[in-house]
């Protein structure tokens, strides 16, 4: 009877534990917080600040000791304690949607082009511009780039990494090639010749991986024929004779043997896998890859193409403040500080190499890019700022591979994914 | 008489204490997400603004869905393939190792063939994929040596769902190996010898007397099977993430995709609750062929 008594008090115990774990949590963090902003605003008990960022440190130096290091002195000028949480890549864009929408998203978010607009037509993001002066954005060489319909929403903060055509030097000294290919037609050329006097492998597509690989595949493609897929209005435009010249190119690569039909297998990483063995003379890939091919002892150049223009992929992630966050004066200046000359110095040198955002800072990428940088500027392009654009990018990306499998014609690419992005 | 009823009472009271936790577990992890999940479906919901109620347009746009159609379509050829196959496999491996093999070449073979069931889906699709590699797998590394072409296993629509179905049974077959073994071993061993006494031979034995005795094993080695198929995703996100085009493409894939990439978690809800019916369908089928055996 006694132990009858005691297992069910146990029983009990464990179903009241369950039920004040699932009922009680959203209740005390709200109070929690509120309590904490005034003590906070009274000088009291620290306030906290939470910050999600993707991962760009290692073993030696991750970003939560890298972040917390770099912002020790404006936590401590406004009494904040920084809660830095390390997002994966993997699963960014479901951390960041399951955590705004449950109330439990940070203070200060790191996004990127294809994610904003969502949270903006929410108004899930808070306008920049009560909190930044002309002051403050005077050193920043981006600055305009955050703004989305005329409103400042974003602080770009990493904005770089442009999508180029890496070539083995050494191959092409073989080949007897002495200018690197800047033409469409030329880099066909180039990868003909190069296969035919090294049994090298010329060039090489990677369609086998995710819609993202777009950004070097076809984009620069589009843009470089003159085109865009979304007009200002985030119209989309795919239907133009731009894109359709850009996928025709992309199909003679594959019907004229430039590329093999591993292309619809092989990811990014497998092509620089090759590339950085010798077993590939030209890949395309982001500047940021430079240094895996230098330890690799390749001696390398690279090319960016034009047809109609210059045109190339840059990537611009931006810091953006959440309208739910409570110090919003404290989240604006840890964004100023994140910013600043002299972090982004530290963190281009010791966590990810990247060209500068401010004009007072130090170029602290690879040397070959410098020059790349200064001239080509003008011809960058990152991706238009449009509502449920992943949608698109996925089937058109699904649809080329079709295309290279001999399923569809470059106009079926483009009827098709019009036709399911409006269905 | 107010004595019993009081007894009865405290009875009840003991015995919805001991299931309530397990209840409670089953309620908000299980069934309320089940319920939720039938609700949204009939709706319009991208988790960041309320769900817009849509009656039946979810379910009927999803039956013209390309997409979703040849995921249906995959998922089908997919657990039409790998369930007998490794029904059948770990079936013969696992008599063989019961009437030949009960020793320590019989116990590392199960060991070893039970490895790739504790590995990671996603580690073993990263593996396989580096052997499936069209210029520098070992598969066709192997096939070259005996003068076959390069095949891109996983870059046409020909060969790559075929290649996932190969991983997935090789992953499968060291667990539905260990279960048929258990249910084997409790066979009794006076049926065969008596079988043996009347003259049957190997086969006969096997046909007449080991099936029918490990038929209830069968059954739950095909059931898990069907489930297992139908929820299969991670093999296919590593080694293919659906393509190419949606040549491997399946029911969970789109429904994580729908629902986590393109936020249309209303649509995803759909397809998961047509699933669910798929999968419950199956098993009805499945309990009915069973039973009319029996």
């Amino acid at each position: 009877m006694k132990k009858k008594a005691v297992a069910m008090f146990l029983a009990l115990t464990m179903a009241t534990g369950l039920l004040a774990g699932c009922g009680g949590s959203s209740d005390s963090a709200t109070t929690g917080s509120a309590d904490q902003a005034a003590d906070a605003s009274s000088g009291g008990e620290k306030q906290t600040l939470s910050i999600w960022l993707p991962p760009y440190g290692d073993e030696d130096l991750s970003d939560k000791d890298f972040w917390t290091e770099e912002l020790a002195e404006v936590a401590a000028q406004y009494n904040l304690e920084l809660d830095i949480e390390v997002v994966p890549w993997d699963n960014y864009e479901e951390k960041f949607l399951t955590g705004i929408s449950s109330g439990t998203g940070p203070d200060i978010g790191y996004m990127y082009n294809e994610m904003v607009m969502g949270y903006i037509e929410k108004g899930q993001l808070e306008p920049l511009e009560a909190y930044f002066s002309e002051e403050d954005t005077a050193d920043y060489i981006y600055y305009d780039q955050g703004q989305v319909n005329g409103t400042q929403y974003m602080l770009p903060f990493l904005v770089g990494n442009p999508r180029i055509i890496y070539c083995n030097l050494d191959l092409f000294e073989q080949a007897g090639i002495e200018e690197l290919p800047t033409t469409w037609e030329e880099l066909k050329e180039c990868a003909k010749t190069i296969t035919e006097a090294t049994g090298v492998q010329g060039y090489q597509q990677y369609w086998g991986g995710y819609f993202g690989d777009l950004d070097e595949l076809l984009l620069p493609y589009i843009w470089q024929a003159g085109g865009s897929w979304y007009d200002e209005a985030g119209n989309l435009t795919l239907d133009t004779p731009e894109v359709l010249k850009a996928i025709e190119y992309i199909q003679s690569l594959k019907e004229e043997g430039v590329i093999t039909d591993s292309a619809t297998s092989m990811d990014g990483s497998a092509v620089m896998d090759e590339f950085k063995a010798g077993n590939l003379a030209m890949a395309d890939g982001s500047t940021s890859s430079a240094t895996g091919i230098d330890s690799a002892g390749i001696n390398w150049g690279f090319t960016v193409l034009q047809d109609e223009t210059y045109g190339t992929f840059i990537a611009n992630d931006s810091l953006v403040m959440m309208s739910s966050c409570e110090n919003k004066e404290a989240a604006a200046a840890v964004m100023k500080a994140m910013t600043s000359p002299s972090v982004m110095e530290d963190f281009h040198t010791k966590m990810y190499a990247m060209p500068p955002i401010n004009k007072s800072e130090t170029y602290c990428d690879n040397e070959k890019f410098e020059s790349f940088y200064e001239e080509y500027s003008q011809y960058f392009h990152s991706l238009p700022i449009v509502s449920d654009s992943s949608n698109m990018y996925t089937q058109l990306h699904s649809n080329m591979q079709l295309m290279l499998m001999g399923e569809l014609t470059p106009q079926q690419v483009i009827d098709e994914t019009i036709a399911y992005v409006q269905q | 008489m107010n004595r019993v009823r009081k007894k009865r009472l405290k009875d009840n009271l003991v015995g919805w204490a001991f299931v309530l936790p397990s209840f409670l577990i089953l309620l908000v992890f299980t069934l309320i997400p089940i319920v939720m999940s039938v609700y949204y479906s009939f709706t319009e919901y991208n988790v960041l603004e309320p769900a817009k109620w849509v009656g039946l347009s979810n379910y009927i746009r999803l039956f013209s869905d390309r997409v979703v159609v040849s995921s249906m379509k995959n998922t089908f050829f997919y657990t039409l393939l790998t369930v007998p196959l490794q029904t059948i496999l770990s079936l013969v491996i696992g008599a063989l190792i019961a009437e030949r093999f009960q020793n320590t070449f019989g116990r590392a073979c199960k060991g070893a063939m039970f490895v790739p069931v504790i590995s990671s889906s996603v580690l073993v699709g990263t593996i396989w994929t580096m052997l499936f590699a069209t210029d520098n797998g070992i598969i066709n590394g192997i096939l070259g040596a005996v003068g076959i072409d390069k095949i891109n296993w996983l870059g046409q629509r020909s060969t790559a769902l075929l290649c996932v179905c190969v991983v997935a049974v090789w992953k499968n077959v060291g667990y539905f190996l260990v279960i048929y073994f258990a249910g084997l071993m409790n066979v009794p061993q006076s049926y065969y010898e008596a079988a043996e006494v009347d003259g049957a031979t190997r086969l006969q034995r096997f046909f007449h007397i080991t099936l029918p005795c490990i038929k209830p094993i069968t059954y739950l080695v095909v059931t898990l099977g069907i489930i297992w198929s139908f929820q299969v995703f991670d093999l296919v996100y590593s080694m293919t993430s659906g393509g190419p085009g949606n040549a491997t493409s399946t029911l969970v894939l789109t429904i994580y995709q729908k629902g986590f990439r393109e936020y249309r978690m209303g649509y995803a809800s759909a397809i998961a609750i047509v699933l669910f019916l798929f999968i419950l369908l199956v098993n009805r089928i499945q309990r009915m062929f069973f039973r009319e055996k029996e």
